[in-house]
């Protein structure tokens, strides 16, 4: 029998890296029906749901198997709709933008807190990422530490000499090649270096450290940004696209740098093919790609006109 | 599948708040996790028009 207070994290020293440990999870609820979906809203007489409410727009609420909680980080659940079905990409644009200022309220409100040190807000989608739960939602990890990638990222900041999303925005608008979006606010690109086939980054081109310094307008462009993104997806095979969506902010423990960015991870590399992450990208941290940046930006490009 | 048990709120500490342009009101759930439900501020026919999207 496991010794409770071993829960919680342990310090990998070969990678330099903690691990989460949240045994409870195995127990949690796995891609039940839709009558028993626990983020519907909770109907008069029938089974009740995490929402005890008839109808919503948008609720959040504690992850009731936590990989982190109080007073070591948060696990929250953000769930997009009422409606069992569609996805976040078929959300209406109003819905969408309410969306964002729900991202901003759970960083500025959870960041504030002692024992949070990194906000990651994130989606994953589809059985192929190990969604558990088909209602459209997404979730929040607030990390007591600052994990592995954002740090990545503020080494990049020291690398590049400034603001490394800044510096990677400017060099991506000077190629061209890779942009398979734009508007006022955001601009879409598969990064230089992706990992995965359809990889997309959606970066703001102002500088702003976290969605808390975002205009009204920002939020909505960047609502709309995202939107246009996982349509294209969609329609890029003629199928669902699973992915995994991440909002990189600042660090909340005092570090007031970072560049809002959104980066999506699609595992599909063709309509049936997944990428896994094998002996090279597992054994070594080293990815390799069959697929390079620049088709993969024309393709993509296409998709997203065909989803607009 | 695991049976998902009731998740009754425990009927205090509901309070509404303003944050931009939403307004959120915060639920305590009987086992003492928080629920927040947001809404956007604006006419109600508008509200209701968006609620199923």
């Amino acid at each position: 029998m496991s010794d409770r207070s071993e829960i919680g994290q342990r310090f990998q020293e070969l990678r330099g890296e903690q691990v989460a440990y949240a045994i409870d999870r195995q127990e949690r609820t796995f891609l039940p029906p839709a009558e028993h979906c626990p983020l519907c809203p909770t109907r008069p007489g029938g089974e009740p749901t995490e929402i005890p409410f008839e109808a919503f727009e948008i609720a959040v609420f504690d992850n009731r198997f936590p990989a982190f909680q109080a007073p070591h980080g948060a696990a929250e659940v953000v769930v997009y709709t009422d409606s069992h079905t569609g996805s976040f990409g078929t959300l209406s644009p109003a819905r969408a933008s309410e969306l964002m200022w729900v991202w901003r309220h759970r960083y500025a409100e959870l960041g504030a807190r002692e024992d949070v040190a990194y906000v990651l807000i994130f989606e994953n989608r589809g059985v192929e990422v190990g969604v558990t739960l088909h209602h459209p939602h997404g979730q929040i990890y607030a990390y007591p530490f600052l994990p592995p990638v954002p740090a990545l990222e503020l080494a990049a900041d020291a690398r590049l000499g400034g603001c490394a999303p800044c510096e990677l925005l400017r060099r991506e608008l000077v190629d061209g090649r890779r942009g398979v979006y734009e508007n006022d606010s955001i601009v879409v690109y598969v990064p230089y270096a992706a990992r995965w086939a359809y990889e997309a980054h959606a970066v703001l081109r102002a500088h702003r450290p976290s969605l808390l310094e975002c205009e009204p307008g920002e939020l909505d462009a960047l609502a709309d940004a995202l939107q246009r993104l996982v349509r294209g997806y969609d329609a890029l095979f003629e199928r669902p696209f699973p992915y995994v969506m991440a909002v990189h902010q600042a660090p909340t423990d005092g570090r007031a740098r970072g560049h809002v960015h959104v980066e999506l991870y699609p595992p599909l590399r063709t309509a049936e093919k997944l990428k896994y992450l094998a002996g090279s990208e597992q054994g070594a941290g080293t990815f390799i790609s069959d697929t390079l940046p620049e088709d993969s930006a024309a393709t993509l490009r296409r998709a997203i006109a065909d989803g607009a | 599948m695991e049976e998902h048990t009731s998740h009754k709120l425990d009927g205090k500490d509901k309070r509404s708040e303003h944050f931009g342009p939403i307004v959120l009101t915060r639920h305590v759930k009987d086992d003492g996790r928080a629920l927040i439900v947001y809404e956007r501020t604006r006419d109600k026919s508008a509200a209701a028009k968006d609620r199923r999207s």
